[in-house]
C-alpha cells in the first residue's frame, strides 16, 4: 500500500474515531442534562402537591380532563400531568386520572418510597414517563405522592441527535479519508518530481543536481541535503576517473618505451653491442614498471583502508642513518653530501618496510634537487605535537632539508596530491610519476602522522613527516 | 624526409628517433609546446609527430598553433590517454591521424608513410573566405563576427562553396554534393536554396558574394563586393 493510501486510511479512521466519542459524549450529555431537566420538573411538581396537601383539603380525583388541582401545573398539556396521593398503605386517595386508578406504586416500591424519595421510569397506556415517589405528611398522617412527565420530548430530542449522527458521520469521516488523500498527494508531489529528477540524474547526467525549491521546507532541505550527497558522488567518481587515468598515462609511457625498445632490437642489423644496450635499457623499463605498480598498489591498498601495514617497534634514528647509507653512492655521484642529525633513541611502532619507504622517497627527491656540493640535511628529534582537539602528543619528526630552488609556491598545496610534479618540464625521466611525496604522506597518515612541505627561509626545499612516538594506537 | 618529434618524456624521444632515424627519416625533437611550434615554424618538415601530453601547453594547442600560422604538415599525434573525446579533439584541432601508446613501430611508419604521401596542402579546420566563417566540427558558421543560424542544408551549401571558393559551381555538381543520390524533388531545388542562403550571408549584411554566374551556376567570390 502506498504511502498515500496508508496516510488516507489513517486519516479516515482517526476521524472516525474521534466522531465516534464526541458523539457518544455529547448523546450523553445531552441524555443527562435531558434526565436532570424532567427530575427537577418532578420534585418542583411533588413539592407543590405536598404543599397544597399539607395547606388544604384533597382534589377531587378527576377520571379524565384537565388537572384543576392548581396553576402550578397549567403550563403541561393536561394529557401529560400524572399525579396520585396513596397512604402508606398503597390505597389510591387522589388521582389526577390520567394513570388510571390503580396505585402507581408496588408494595416493594412503597417501602423504598419510606426510605426517601423514589425515581423510576413507567410505562402508563402506552407512554413513557418518569415518576417520582415521595413520603409526605397530609395533617400529621403520613402519605405519598407520585408525580409523573412523560419523557417523549426529551426521547424525541436523542433519538434525533443519533439519527443527525449515524446521518452526518460517515459523509465527514469519507470527507477526512479524502482530504489526507489529496493532501498526502499535494505533499508528496514534490518528492515525486524529486524522485524522478533523481532518477534520470544517476542514469544520464552525473553533474545535474536537483533544483532545490525556495519553500525552504523539508522538501527543499531534502532536496539540498540530495545534492550534497550528489557532489560528494560526483567528486569521488571524478578522482577515482582523474586517477584511473592518470595511472593509466604513467603505465603507458614505461610500457612504450619497453615495446618501442624491443620492437626496434628486432629489427635486421643489430650489433651484439647495441642488443645488450636494449637488453639493458628494457631491464630499466621493467624496473620502472615494477615501481609504478608497487606504488599504484600501495596507494590502492591505501585507499581502501585494507590494513597494509606491518607495525613493529623501530628506532628511526637507526633507520636515518641506514637510509642515508642506501643512498652514499648516489649522493656521491650527484656531489650532494648527506648528514643526519638524529639524537639518542627515536622509538616509534611502525612497518619498516613502508617507513624505508618514504625516507626514501624524501631522500631521493633532495638528492635529485639539491645542486651539487650541497649537504641534504635530515634529522629526526622528539617533539610535542598538539592535535585538532588541543590535546598533546608526543611525536617523532623527521626532516629532510636539500638546498635547491625549493617548491614552486603554486605547488605546495598540492605537493602530496598524486601525479603532481613540482616541475612538469622536468618531466617523467627526472621526476618519476609526481607519486613520490603521495605515498610518503599515505604511509604517515597510515601510522596515525602528519606531513608538511614547505620551503626553508634561507632556501631549499624542506619536508617533514611526523609519527606519533612509540604507541600503537 | 624530415620528421620533428614533439616528446617530453626523453627516453621515448630517444627511442622514436632511433626508430625513424634507421627508417631513413631526419628527425629533430622538440621537448615542449613553445619549442615545437618555434621548429616548425622555422624549419619546414614533411610530418609532426606530437605527443598529446606536453609541459607548458599540450599537443592540441601545439596543433591548433601550427595551423593557424600556416604550417600544414601533416600532424601524427601520439597519446597515453585512450579517451574517446581526446582522440576527437586532437583530430578536429587540425592533426591528420592518431596513434594511441604503446605503438608499434610499423604502424607507426605505415600511418608516416600515408600522411607524406597526402602532401601538404592547405586543409584548415576552420573554412574561410572574405569575411565568411566556417567550422565543420562545432558546425557553426559567422560572417564576421556575426554568427549565422543556418539550417543542415544551408550549412553544407555553405561548405561546399567555402570548399572551392572562386570556383563556378554547376547545379548539378551541387545537387551530386549537398543533395544524396536518391533526391527526387523538384529541380530548381538549388536555386531556391541558394536564395534562402543569400538570405542569410549576404543580405542583412550589405554584401553579394555569392554570385550567379547565368547559365553555369554559382560562384562564392572569394572577395565580396558590396551590394549594387
Amino acid at each position: 500500500m502506498s504511502l498515500r493510501m496508508r496516510l488516507a486510511a489513517i486519516f479516515a479512521f482517526g476521524s472516525a474515531v474521534l466522531i465516534a466519542a464526541a458523539g457518544l459524549a455529547f448523546l450523553w450529555q445531552l441524555h443527562t442534562s435531558l434526565a436532570a431537566a424532567l427530575d427537577s420538573e418532578l420534585r418542583q411538581r411533588a413539592a407543590a402537591l405536598a404543599a397544597r396537601l399539607a395547606s388544604g383539603p384533597l382534589p377531587a380525583s378527576s377520571p379524565a380532563g384537565p388537572d384543576q388541582t392548581g396553576s402550578h401545573t397549567g403550563q403541561f398539556p393536561a394529557a401529560e400531568q400524572v399525579a396520585q396521593v396513596l397512604t402508606p398503605g398503597g390505597v389510591v386517595v387522589y388521582s389526577s386520572g390520567t394513570e388510571g386508578t390503580g396505585p402507581l406504586l408496588s408494595s416493594a416500591e412503597l417501602w423504598q418510597v419510606a426510605g426517601g424519595p423514589l425515581t423510576f421510569t413507567a410505562v402508563i397506556e402506552g407512554e413513557q414517563l418518569r415518576m417520582l415517589a415521595s413520603e409526605v405528611r397530609r395533617r400529621s398522617h403520613p402519605a405519598i405522592t407520585v408525580v409523573g412527565v412523560p419523557t417523549d420530548i426529551a426521547d424525541a430530542a436523542q433519538a434525533h441527535a443519533q439519527l443527525a449522527m449515524l446521518i452526518g458521520g460517515p459523509p465527514v469521516v469519507l470527507a477526512a479519508g479524502l482530504g489526507g488523500w489529496l493532501l498526502t498527494g499535494a505533499a508528496l508531489r514534490p518528492v515525486g518530481r524529486m524522485r524522478r529528477r533523481l532518477e534520470e540524474i544517476t542514469e544520464h547526467d552525473a553533474s545535474a543536481r536537483l533544483p532545490v525549491p525556495a519553500t525552504g521546507d523539508e522538501i527543499a532541505a531534502l532536496a539540498v541535503t540530495m545534492n550534497g550527497l550528489l557532489d560528494r558522488l560526483a567528486r569521488a567518481l571524478a578522482r577515482q576517473r582523474a586517477f584511473t587515468a592518470d595511472a593509466g598515462h604513467e603505465l603507458r609511457t614505461p610500457l612504450t618505451a619497453l615495446k618501442a625498445e624491443l620492437e626496434l632490437a628486432t629489427r635486421a642489423g643489430k650489433s651484439r653491442q647495441a642488443l645488450a644496450d636494449a637488453v639493458r635499457a628494457a631491464a630499466g623499463d621493467a624496473d620502472r614498471l615494477i615501481r609504478l605498480a608497487e606504488d599504484l598498489l600501495l596507494l590502492a591498498r591505501a585507499d581502501e583502508g585494507a590494513a597494509f601495514l606491518a607495525p613493529e617497534r623501530i628506532d628511526l634514528a637507526h633507520e636515518l642513518h641506514a637510509a642515508a647509507r642506501r643512498f652514499a653512492s648516489t649522493a656521491a655521484a650527484r656531489s650532494v653530501a648527506i648528514s643526519v642529525q638524529a639524537a639518542g633513541q627515536l622509538d616509534v611502532v611502525a612497518d619498516r618496510g613502508r617507513v624505508r619507504q618514504a625516507l626514501d622517497n624524501l631522500i631521493d627527491n633532495a638528492l635529485r634537487h639539491g645542486p651539487p656540493g650541497s649537504t641534504v640535511e635530515v634529522t629526526g628529534r622528539c617533539a610535542v605535537a598538539t592535535d585538532g582537539g588541543g590535546g598533546r602528543q608526543q611525536v617523532v619528526a623527521v626532516e629532510v632539508r636539500d638546498h635547491g630552488p625549493g617548491f614552486p609556491p603554486d605547488f605546495l598545496p598540492r605537493a602530496f596530491e598524486r601525479f603532481q610534479r613540482s616541475d612538469p618540464a622536468r618531466g617523467r625521466a627526472d621526476g618519476g610519476a609526481g607519486l613520490g611525496l603521495a605515498i610518503v604522506a599515505t604511509i604517515a597518515r597510515a601510522h596515525h602522522g602528519t606531513v608538511g612541505a614547505g620551503n626553508h627561509p634561507s632556501g631549499g626545499a624542506r619536508v617533514r613527516i611526523e609519527l606519533p612516538a612509540d604507541s600503537w594506537p | 624526409m624530415r620528421v620533428l618529434v614533439v616528446e617530453d618524456e626523453m627516453r621515448t624521444a630517444g627511442l622514436l628517433r632511433r626508430g625513424l632515424c634507421e627508417e631513413g627519416y631526419s628527425v629533430d625533437i622538440a621537448v615542449d609546446g613553445p619549442d615545437a611550434v618555434w621548429r616548425a615554424s622555422e624549419f619546414s618538415y614533411d610530418a609532426v609527430v606530437l605527443d598529446v601530453m606536453l609541459p607548458g601547453c599540450d599537443g592540441i594547442e601545439v596543433c591548433r598553433e601550427l595551423r593557424s600560422r600556416g604550417r600544414w604538415a601533416p600532424v601524427l599525434m601520439l597519446t597515453a590517454r585512450d579517451d574517446l573525446a581526446a582522440r576527437v579533439r586532437g583530430l578536429d584541432s587540425g592533426a591528420d591521424d592518431y596513434l594511441a601508446k604503446p605503438f608499434s613501430f610499423d604502424e607507426l611508419f605505415a600511418r608516416l608513410r600515408a600522411l607524406i604521401r597526402r602532401g601538404a596542402p592547405e586543409r584548415p579546420a576552420q573554412l574561410r573566405c572574405g569575411g565568411l566563417r566556417l567550422d565543420p566540427a562545432t558546425r557553426q558558421a559567422w560572417r564576421g563576427e556575426a554568427e549565422l543560424a543556418l539550417s543542415p542544408k544551408e550549412f553544407a551549401l555553405l561548405e561546399l562553396f567555402l570548399r572551392h571558393p572562386g570556383q563556378v559551381l554547376t547545379r548539378t555538381r551541387i545537387l551530386e554534393h549537398v543533395w544524396d543520390y536518391a533526391y527526387d524533388g523538384v529541380s530548381n531545388v538549388v536555386d531556391q536554396y541558394v536564395g534562402y542562403l543569400r538570405r542569410k550571408i549576404d543580405r542583412p549584411f550589405g554584401t553579394a558574394q555569392l554570385e550567379t554566374v547565368r547559365g553555369v551556376g554559382y560562384r562564392l567570390r572569394a572577395a565580396p563586393p558590396r551590394a549594387a
